[in-house]
Formats: structure tokens, C-alpha cells, sequence
């Protein structure tokens, strides 16, 4: 077991190493990027976009592709978006344009406070003393910052709220982007092309690029910018390394099922069910704790609540093929992709924690540190809030990519994840300084977004936030501060530690979450319909059914046609092996 | 002597005015717009309410066919019928115990008795889904150890149960109410008529019900119907227990109200649903109240 005491500075320097190595190659592929960019651009312009729209089967509605923002140049204003940023504000400072006494209200997610305004003289683990990113914004600036923090499953309500009252209380929100459509709709945000033409941030550009699905998130199908990244969730698969790694649990799992136990992982759900099967109850050595009586092991821990068990469904549903609009915008929710999806996480109930199906990750997280389950599946915080559970302490982190299912068309394993509840930053519309600069608003969002003062309010002391920068993975004090207490994942990268690995793989892998209108409700209806057939109130066939009949429901009081459009954003932006499956080139 | 009356009427009424302009605001306003929002299809994340279209009574018939709507209502009855009546029952039992029996320290256990009225019911839901985990809970713990075998019922998992669990938890912690209350109204009753039924010869058992029951019937009215109001709108325990599942087999009538109109932002179909409701409950209120009113003659 390595922990972060135990690091030198050989270790550091090997680290540095790989990172200078990375960003050189991430050098290479940026200006690849831009290249390619100015040859689309110009294949585009000499075609008249008809290339670009054949080009985003399987409908042709047009979109802005990302690459646009591919050509971020130094300006006037500064070379990094954070110097852009704040130069600007003292340009609209000189210029008059910001009256005396101005200050700026920001909503701020409750799990973020600690990045943003970290107790005084507060360090983590020797990776960096806290930096008070409020007053580092003030001092740089001069424009004063008021922050209210709010639980991130409060934060929807507010800003809607904000949009019904015209109220003006904040001029910058923490919000999750998936609910993007409700917001526009509510008249409670404002479009921020403009500026981003004006102060050019870095989103999916230069050395240190949001993964890409996150930046197509805060996106609507014309390309407008509306937010910048703060935290995105997407889902690993843990399980007990501490367990799979004894030679006589792989004999005995090998004689039960005729093939070998999946040491590095699972790579299929037949898999999973299989190891839950075969762990449940299991009572050996490894389950010994100190002083305490040794838990029963359960076969798993599978989030069956409507928030997570709409995750899984997602998952499972896109990797068998699924998808939500065929080509004529018809709901094709009841299919056979959705129902095998269904069955297949009804099958693990029996060998999970029974509680899994009405709680949620509280629960499961001191239960994967207490040896109490042998698998699950979770975000990145996992490790970081169980660093010192006896799980972790015993070697039972093991952090892989999600599993998936075989293409029976042609024998091809398919495995993604789904990128959820990406908390953003949005510009309130009636905040009171919005409604007179609403460019500050913007460039306190761009500052925050900057590569290096995301990655420096991220790795602060007490932060739990989960990463939202592919560049965060090579960063070391990324590395230091969510994977100190894991131990070495050596099949996927030797060098590096953790679960960086994992994610390293689960990003370009990421499907877009269902940003539709009436989200809230569908993700309730989804919920509750796979609740009722997980304990036995009702059959798949309705269950399947309902879900069926409720989203065309909610599909069509929005407008199918927006709904649908808006999905085709999502279709379009499917990772590469999702496009390769529905043929999208 | 009628115009200086006038003069002072005017006055008295000039005095309360401004705080009637204040409460009747406060009442009417938000009343008469709920109305107004439950007749059209308004949903802020479609734009202001004041375009939103009349769509008429559209929405009442859509929440009252609507099976899941009525399902509330059903689970919300059952939760009320059942969790009112053993409270009732219970905290007449102890409100009799301490009436009649000479405890000492009564103050202390007093006290004591009324604890779970005053924990948030947010906290309690949390206390008793723990209590009911099928793994490690304690209720199948101290099942396990009574029977001698390993109990591990599944009770947020079934219906019934679930919603046997939640009104065990509402039961738990309103229980001290119906005790205040009735104790209060025992310690109240003129000693008199019990005396001389004593003396008289009467059965403890005959003077509690020829005499303290009937004298007691107007605060038992109160007590049943404020806590039956009460428990018409939880919301707390069922929602942090079960989260109205599973399923949406303990979904109350408010969780539904809260879903609808506060996480799917479809107030104006919430109201329609809330108006019913709120219609409902004053029919229900004024009848059961009847009783209270003196009968003409008397």
C-alpha cells in the first residue's frame, strides 16, 4: 500500500517526466486540431456546408463543431483566458463602463466551498497550501465577491426560481448543465457567444482541454455557449482488488464458471453478475477487521434509486444499441435494448446489498470502506472520502472502466459511461450587476475556467470536487490529491497511480447526458418505473412500457421536434464507439 | 350614545385595518393566483406565467384520472387513518396512565415522554430508515433476537411494509401530542361529577366512559382533527425513508404536490392538484368541527 508519505522525489520526478511527455503530445495533437480546423473550415466554406451536414448522420441538422474554438491565439487582452479575463475587467474599469461600488453575487455549489475559500493556512497531504480563490479574484480584479452555497440538489430549484421572479440575486450560478434547456427556457441564463468571441476562453483547446463531451454540454445544437465547466460525474466500476488478486478465490471462481476471474476488471455485466454471485457471502481472510466483527460480503452494491439507476440505465441501454428518437423521431424507449438492460440490473439485486434499492451513495460509501460489498460502481470521490476506510488501507480499490456488452452483430465489445450532473457555471439574467456589465459575470466564469486556475481551485485543500480536465490527470497535484491513498493500477499505465488511469480511458468513452426539457421528470419516471419492477410490484413489459408512454408524455408538452433536435446534439457527439455502432461518421 | 358608539366601531376598525390589509394579502393573493395558474398549462421553464394559456378545468381532470395522483391519495389516507388512530389510542392510554395512576417524578417522565415531538421529522426519517435496513437495522436486529432465528425482512423493499414503517415512524414521534393534549383536557375536567360517581359507587371503568369520555369529547375532536390534518400533509418521513417508493407505493399526497410542482416545475398542474386537495379537506374539517358548535336551543 503506497501513500502519499511514502513518496520521494524519484517518484515525482518519474511523474514530471510522463507529464512533460504528455503535454508535448498534447502540443502535437493541438496543433494537429488546429490544422485539421483551418482545412474544415475551408472544405466547409468552399462546399457551401453541405459537407457538414452529411457529414452529422444520421439526420442533417446542422451544428457548430466543436473545433471552432480550436484557434484560441494570444490577444491584446493576454495570453491565457485568465489574464484575458481579468485584463478586461480593468479595461472596463478604465473605460467607465463599471460603475463605483459594483460587486458581483455568485451562487456557489456547497461541495465547491472549500476549493473556492479553504480554511486559512490549511494544506492537503503536502500537496499545496490553501489559496483563497475569492480573494485571489479581488485582489487581482478590485470588483468584490459575495458567495451563498447551496447543496447541488437545491441549486436547480433556485435558478429557476430566479428566471420566475426576475429576483436578480445572483449574478453568477453554479448549476448543472444537464437542466441547460429548462433555464433557457425559464428566460433565467444568458447566451455567452458573444463574449467568448470577444474574450476567447480555452475550452476544448490548447494543453488542457475539458474532455470533450463536457464542452459539448454546455453547448446547445447552434453551437451557443452557455456555461463553463465546474464538475463533472462519470462512473468507474470498483471492486475489491484485495480479493480478486488471491490465487485460491481465482481457482474457485474459474471451476464455478468455466472462465477465468476477470483480475483487471470486468469487461462485460454477465461478468459482474457472475462475481457478485460468487462474492456474495464470501467470508475469508481479507474480510478480517481490526477489533470489530467481520462484515458479511455482498455481491455488490448497484444503485437501484431513480438518480443512479438511471445512470446504469443509460449506460447499459446505449452500449446494447439503444437509442431514445429513431431517424422519424419516434420514442423507441420500448425496445429490446432497454428491456435487456432492465432485466440484466434487476438480476443483481439478489446478491447486492438489499438496501441499495432505497438508498443511495452515503449509504454505499462507507460500505465499500468497511468490506461491507465487493463491487459497485461510482465517481472518482470514492477513493478520496474512503482514503482511510480498511478497505482502502487493505488494498481493495481496484478502479476500472465500465463494463459492457458484445455487439452481436459483430462480435465487437462495446463499453461507455455517461457524464452526469455537470455542475457549470451559468450567468445569472437578472442579476443586478448582469443586468448593467453582464460581461463580468462572463469573465469571472472565464477566470474560474482558465487551465490553470481550475486545476489550482481544484486541487485545493478540502476539495472533493471530481475532475472535469483531461490535463488534471497528468497534473501532479491532481494526481497527489485524488489518488494518494490508491494503490497502483499497473496493468493500464505503469508510473502513475490510481483511478487516473481508469479515467484516462472512461473520458473520450463519455456519452452526453439526456439534456432534454422536462429532465427532472423523466429521470423520476424512469426511476420510480425500474423501482417498481426491482422489488417486484410490477412486470418488465409495463415497467418498459410506462417508461415508454411517460417520456412521449413529457417529449411532446416541450415539442418533440426541439426534443428531438436537442437529442440528435447528444447522438452526434456520441463517442467513437457508439458512432461506429449507429454508423454516424 | 349610538354616534359615540360609531365613532369608537370606526376607530377599532381603523386600528386592525392595516394588519387585515396585510394577512388578507398574504391569504387571498397567493390563493386567488393558485387558482388563476391550476386553469392554465403555465410551466416556468416555458416562459412567464402571464402568457401562459387558460386551459380551463383541463388540469383537474387530468390530475384526478391520473392513477398516480390517486394513489397518493389512497397511501395518504391509509397513512392517516392508521397512524391518527394509533396515536390517538396510544396517547389515551398514557394520558389516562398519568391521570390516574400515582407516578412519581411525573414532570420527569412528562418530559421524557414528550421528546419525539420536538426532534425535526427530517431527522426522525433518517433515524427510522436506518432503523429499518434490511441489513444491520435495528428493528430486524431485535427481531432476530426475540425469535431466536435471523430476521432479515426487507421492509422499505414491500409495500405494505414500507408504508407500515412510515406510519410507525409518524405514530412514534406524534404519539406525545395526542398524550399533551388529552392529558391536558383530563387534568382540566371538573372533579365533582367523577367524585360523586365514586361515591356513588361507579367502576373506574364506567366513570372514564358515562363520564370523562363525554366530558372530553371536545378536546378528543380538536386533537384528532389537528393531528389528522398533520398527518394529511407529511411529507418528511416518507419522503427521506422511502423517497415515495418503492415504486411510488408510499408517495403522499404532498410528495407528489412537491415532485410535480417544485422538481418538474409544473406548477400549474401541481395547484389544480393542491385546490383539490385543499377542497377536500375543508368539507372533511367542517363536518368533523360540527360537533364542536353549540346546537341551537342550547
Amino acid at each position: 500500500m503506497v501513500n502519499s508519505d511514502d513518496r520521494n522525489e524519484d517518484d515525482d520526478e518519474e511523474r514530471l517526466s510522463i507529464l512533460k511527455r504528455r503535454i508535448t503530445r498534447r502540443e502535437a495533437l493541438s496543433k494537429v486540431a488546429t490544422t485539421a480546423t483551418v482545412v474544415g473550415v475551408a472544405v466547409v466554406a468552399g462546399a457551401g456546408g453541405v459537407l457538414a451536414g452529411q457529414s452529422l448522420a444520421p439526420t442533417k441538422i446542422e451544428t457548430k463543431t466543436v473545433t471552432e474554438t480550436a484557434t484560441v491565439a494570444p490577444t491584446p487582452l493576454g495570453a491565457t483566458p485568465a489574464e484575458r479575463a481579468v485584463n478586461a475587467v480593468k479595461q472596463l474599469r478604465a473605460s467607465g463602463k463599471i460603475p463605483e461600488g459594483t460587486k458581483m453575487r455568485w451562487l456557489l455549489v456547497a461541495f465547491a466551498k472549500n476549493n473556492i475559500l479553504p480554511t486559512e493556512g490549511s494544506e492537503r497531504i503536502g500537496v499545496q497550501k490553501a489559496i483563497n480563490m475569492r480573494k485571489k479574484w479581488e485582489d487581482l480584479t478590485g470588483i468584490p465577491l459575495e458567495i451563498d452555497t447551496l447543496n447541488d440538489l437545491e441549486l436547480y430549484g433556485k435558478g429557476i426560481a430566479e428566471g420566475i421572479t426576475k429576483a436578480g440575486t445572483w449574478d453568477l450560478m453554479s448549476q448543472r448543465i444537464d437542466f441547460l434547456y429548462d433555464f433557457i427556457g425559464a428566460d433565467a441564463i444568458i447566451p455567452l457567444g458573444a463574449f467568448e468571441k470577444k474574450y476567447q476562453p480555452e475550452l476544448n483547446t490548447g494543453p488542457c482541454p475539458y474532455y470533450p463531451v463536457f464542452e459539448q454540454s454546455l453547448r446547445d445544437p447552434s453551437g451557443e455557449l452557455w456555461g463553463f465547466a465546474l464538475c463533472g460525474d462519470w462512473f468507474n466500476y470498483y471492486n475489491r482488488r484485495d480479493i480478486v488478486t488471491d490465487p485460491k478465490i481465482q481457482d474457485a471462481f474459474e471451476k464455478q464458471f468455466a472462465y477465468p476471474l476477470p483480475v483487471e476488471g470486468p469487461a462485460l455485466w454477465s461478468q459482474v453478475r457472475d462475481m457478485a454471485e460468487f462474492m456474495d457471502g464470501y467470508t475469508g481472510p481479507q474480510q478480517a477487521l481490526k477489533d470489530k466483527a467481520n462484515p458479511p460480503l455482498r455481491g455488490g452494491y448497484f444503485f437501484r434509486d431513480t438518480w443512479f439507476s438511471n445512470i446504469e440505465f443509460y449506460i447499459r441501454f446505449y452500449e446494447l444499441g439503444g437509442l431514445i428518437f429513431d431517424k422519424n423521431k419516434n420514442v423507441t424507449i420500448d425496445s429490446k435494448a432497454a428491456r435487456t438492460a432492465i432485466e440484466d440490473m434487476k438480476a443483481l439485486v439478489p446478491f447486492q446489498s438489499r438496501d441499495a434499492l432505497t438508498s443511495s451513495w452515503p449509504t454505499m460509501f462507507p460500505d465499500y470502506g468497511g468490506k461491507k460489498v465487493f463491487q459497485t460502481i461510482s465517481w472518482a470521490s470514492l477513493s478520496q472520502f474512503q482514503g482511510n476506510s480498511p478497505a482502502a488501507k487493505d488494498g481493495g480499490f481496484g478502479v476500472y472502466h465500465i463494463p459492457g456488452y458484445v455487439n452481436p452483430a459483430n462480435g465487437k465489445l462495446i463499453r461507455v459511461t455517461v457524464l452526469f450532473d455537470q455542475t457549470s457555471y451559468v450567468v445569472a439574467k437578472w442579476g443586478k450587476t448582469t443586468q448593467k456589465v453582464p460581461e463580468l459575470p462572463y469573465l469571472l466564469g472565464q477566470w474560474l475556467a482558465d487551465p490553470e486556475i481550475y486545476t489550482e481551485s481544484l486541487a485545493n485543500p478540502g476539495s472533493i470536487s471530481d475532475h472535469a480536465r483531461t490535463c488534471q490527470a497528468y497534473d501532479l497535484r491532481m494526481i497527489r490529491t485524488f489518488t494518494a491513498v490508491w494503490p497502483p493500477n499497473p496493468d493500464i499505465e505503469p508510473g502513475r497511480r490510481g483511478a487516473m488511469e481508469a479515467f484516462d480511458i472512461t473520458i473520450p468513452l463519455s456519452v452526453q447526458p439526456l439534456r432534454l426539457q422536462g429532465l427532472k421528470e423523466i429521470q423520476d419516471l424512469f426511476g420510480t418505473q425500474m423501482n417498481a419492477y426491482f422489488t417486484d410490484i410490477q412486470d418488465l413489459d409495463t415497467t418498459v412500457k410506462n417508461m415508454q408512454k411517460g417520456f412521449e408524455t413529457v417529449v411532446d408538452r416541450f415539442g418533440r421536434d426541439k426534443q428531438f433536435e436537442r437529442y440528435q446534439w447528444i447522438v452526434n457527439n456520441f463517442p467513437a464507439p457508439l458512432k461506429e455502432l449507429h454508423g454516424i461518421k | 350614545m349610538v354616534r359615540r358608539f360609531g365613532q369608537k366601531l370606526k376607530f377599532n376598525v381603523l386600528l386592525i385595518l392595516p394588519l387585515e390589509v396585510v394577512i388578507n394579502f398574504l391569504l387571498i393573493v397567493p390563493f386567488v393566483l393558485a387558482i388563476y395558474l391550476s386553469l392554465t398549462n403555465w410551466e416556468p421553464v416555458l416562459g412567464p406565467w402571464y402568457q401562459a394559456p387558460i386551459v380551463g378545468p383541463q388540469n383537474y381532470v387530468d390530475i384526478l384520472l391520473l392513477p398516480r395522483f390517486q394513489g397518493a391519495i389512497v397511501n395518504t389516507l391509509i397513512i392517516v387513518g392508521a397512524a391518527v388512530s394509533l396515536e390517538f389510542l396510544l396517547g389515551l392510554f398514557l394520558a389516562l396512565a398519568f391521570f390516574s395512576w400515582d407516578i412519581r417524578a411525573k414532570s420527569v417522565f412528562t418530559s421524557i415522554i414528550l421528546v419525539p415531538m420536538m426532534i425535526i421529522p427530517a431527522i426522525s426519517g433518517f433515524t427510522f430508515q436506518t432503523i429499518f435496513f434490511t441489513d444491520g437495522g435495528a428493528f430486524n436486529d431485535v427481531l432476530s433476537l426475540v425469535s431466536g432465528t435471523t430476521v432479515r425482512t426487507d421492509w422499505l423493499h414491500i409495500p405494505a411494509t414500507a408504508l407500515i414503517a412510515v406510519i410507525l415512524a409518524d405514530v412514534w414521534q406524534w404519539t406525545p401530542f395526542m398524550f399533551l393534549l388529552l392529558y391536558a383536557g383530563m387534568t382540566a375536567l371538573p372533579s365533582d361529577p367523577i367524585r360523586a360517581a365514586r361515591v356513588l359507587g361507579a367502576s373506574e371503568r364506567q366513570i372514564f366512559r358515562r363520564i370523562m369520555l363525554p366530558m372530553l369529547k371536545p378536546i378528543i375532536t380538536i386533537a384528532l382533527i389537528i393531528r389528522a390534518l398533520e398527518a394529511f400533509k407529511i411529507f418528511d418521513v416518507p419522503f427521506i425513508m422511502t423517497a415515495g417508493g418503492p415504486g411510488t407505493t408510499t408517495e403522499t399526497i404532498s410528495i407528489f404536490l412537491y415532485k410535480f410542482g417544485i422538481e418538474f416545475s409544473r406548477i400549474a398542474y401541481a395547484s389544480a392538484g393542491a385546490i383539490f386537495i385543499f377542497v377536500i379537506i375543508v368539507i372533511v374539517t367542517l363536518r368533523a368541527s360540527r360537533s364542536l358548535l353549540p346546537k341551537a336551543g342550547e
